[in-house]
């Protein structure tokens, strides 16, 4: 049986209009740009936005 | 005047005969007509839609999904103008030369429509078009479509429909023979020039037409059809080199490529566009630079899901997303969409082919094969990248590219597709070798066959292209009246 958090995971996720492949990519670029892993290079880390200096 | 095709004598010459009635075939028939000849006007329809008629349309598609092949032209007086939407504008000087690596070069310079352009405008019944504005240094610039203006106190607007405007003048006009439900069924020739137009109703008629010139205006697939049934059906001495004959054929594709969001004050600026959106394409040197092809950016206000956009981006820069989601809630900044619309590659394989089905007449059915490039994907990525990297840096907002450009996958099947502009298949070009036309649209190696509209593109820009089948027709038609 799903969870309370599962399910407002997903009502978040329907609202923003977003599949749940959008939100693992965008968690995955947080945590890469959190640790300091070089992943900035490339302009779409962030399931496909183009960020400007100082976003994140 | 309305002429009946039994009533025809046989020793009755025109000095043209125009095949078809969409906005091509009606500008040079007038532009003749005004000159004093006597033409000719073939309609295979009538002066209404009927299935009969537009089941000549039907036909087999290949390659990317597309619009069926009915459902995007009319086949009765007035041709797709009763059902288009009127966008207008001129195509630009640098579509008349060669982009990036494609084959895209005219053999005609904008300078050779320039003429033609205030009488497109007075037929379209078209305001003014603004002035072009750089979008900094982005290496886009905004511009404007125009269309016609509304009726008077109603909101809807009403682009002009040849039917409406032209059917009654066609009818009155003591220089116009216009043939209603008359078919053309195949161009008869000599080898040299054409020696009748063999046309048909939709019953047993059958007659051949005279004259002295010969101009197919049927459309950006039937002109292509019909000149290679009839080159078929005259073993090939017709279309010398037919090797591009039905090929190059090319649309506008239009598909979503992000959504974002964008200071108010940024859409504000689009005030002059009738349409309220902002419009941007690349400049002659970014297409240069980046080795693209020309492309029509549309920012465009979604119609809901405007605040999940902008909570979208706060899930992946957090901080920056709040302060986004405040100038949203206070109205400094707009979610957006960003459409293309673009220049499509213009490459031999697109193509209209016979198939082995004939319609009623008993000609052979089409196939188009439409397929898009790598340099079609590319033009839509770099052009909506050069926008969210300007508004980035200059914090007028955000971009976020669709996952098919970003991830490289398959275009996608639930879009716009194409903006229903049938280009190519007889281009036009400096020799037979390239094209069926030359550069005063007159089919190489016959002396008075001559093509009008979209199917003599090259190359077909970011525009849409009535206005420039407009000029090409008028310019046509001049060429004519001083010929014959």
């Amino acid at each position: 049986m799903d969870s309370q958090r599962d399910r407002a995971g997903r009502f978040l996720l329907w609202k923003a209009g977003l599949s749940r492949r959008d939100v693992m990519k965008a968690l995955l670029s947080l945590a890469f740009a959190s640790s300091g892993v070089a992943f900035a290079a490339k302009p779409h880390d962030s399931a496909g936005w183009i960020l400007a200096p100082g976003d994140r | 005047m309305l002429r009946q095709l039994a009533e025809l004598g046989g020793d009755e010459e025109f000095d043209c005969c125009v095949i078809g009635t969409g906005p091509a075939g009606i500008c040079c028939a007038l532009q003749l007509a005004v000159a004093g000849k006597k033409v000719a006007v073939l309609e295979g329809g009538s002066e209404e839609y009927s299935r009969e008629s537009q089941d000549a349309y039907a036909g087999t598609m290949s390659g990317d999904l597309y619009r069926g092949l009915t459902s995007t032209r009319l086949r009765f007086f007035g041709g797709t103008s009763n059902h288009w939407n009127g966008w207008c504008r001129p195509l630009e000087s640098w579509d008349f030369e060669k982009k990036s690596a494609a084959d895209t070069e005219w053999p005609i310079r904008r300078e050779d429509l320039d003429p033609y352009l205030q009488a497109a405008t007075d037929i379209l019944e078209l305001p003014r078009i603004p002035a072009d504005r750089p979008m900094g240094d982005s290496g886009l610039f905004q511009f404007d479509f125009v269309w016609a203006p509304p009726y008077q106190n109603l909101s809807s607007y009403f682009p002009v429909r040849f039917l409406q405007k032209y059917f009654n003048i066609f009818v009155a006009h003591n220089y116009l023979h216009l043939f209603l439900n008359t078919n053309l069924l195949s161009l008869e020739t000599d080898g040299r020039k054409v020696t009748g137009a063999r046309v048909g109703d939709f019953g047993e008629l059958r007659q051949t037409i005279r004259a002295r010139s010969y101009v197919l205006a049927t459309g950006g697939i039937e002109n292509s059809r019909l000149l290679l049934w009839s080159n078929q059906l005259a073993k090939g001495e017709l279309v010398r080199n037919a090797s591009t004959l039905g090929r190059y054929w090319m649309e506008h594709p239009h598909y979503t490529l992000g959504y974002g969001f964008i200071a108010t004050s940024v859409m504000d600026n689009t005030e002059s566009s009738q349409r309220r959106r902002l419009y941007l394409a690349p400049s002659r040197e970014s297409i240069q630079q980046h080795r693209i092809l020309n492309m029509g950016l549309r920012v465009d206000r979604p119609r809901d899901k405007q605040q999940e956009i902008v909570e979208n981006f706060a899930l992946v820069a957090p901080e920056a997303g709040q302060r986004a989601l405040q100038d949203f809630n206070e109205g400094r900044v707009k979610a957006f969409l960003l459409r293309g619309a673009w220049e499509q590659e213009p490459t031999a394989t697109n193509r209209v082919s016979l198939t082995s089905e004939a319609d009623s007449l008993g000609i052979p059915r089409v196939n188009l094969h439409w397929q898009k490039t790598e340099l079609d994907r590319r033009t839509a990525r770099v052009s909506a990248e050069m926008f969210g990297n300007y508004i980035a840096k200059k914090n007028l907002g955000r971009l976020r590219l669709g996952t098919w450009l970003t991830d490289d996958l398959d275009f996608p099947t639930d879009d716009n597709l194409g903006g229903n502009h049938h280009m190519g298949g007889t281009r036009m070009a400096s020799s037979p070798e390239f094209g069926i036309v030359d550069r005063n649209s007159q089919v190489f190696g016959q002396q008075n066959l001559f093509i009008a509209g979209s199917s003599v593109f090259p190359s077909g820009g970011q525009a849409n292209p009535t206005m420039t089948i407009v000029q090409l027709s008028l310019r046509l038609g001049d060429y004519l009246a001083s010929r014959i």
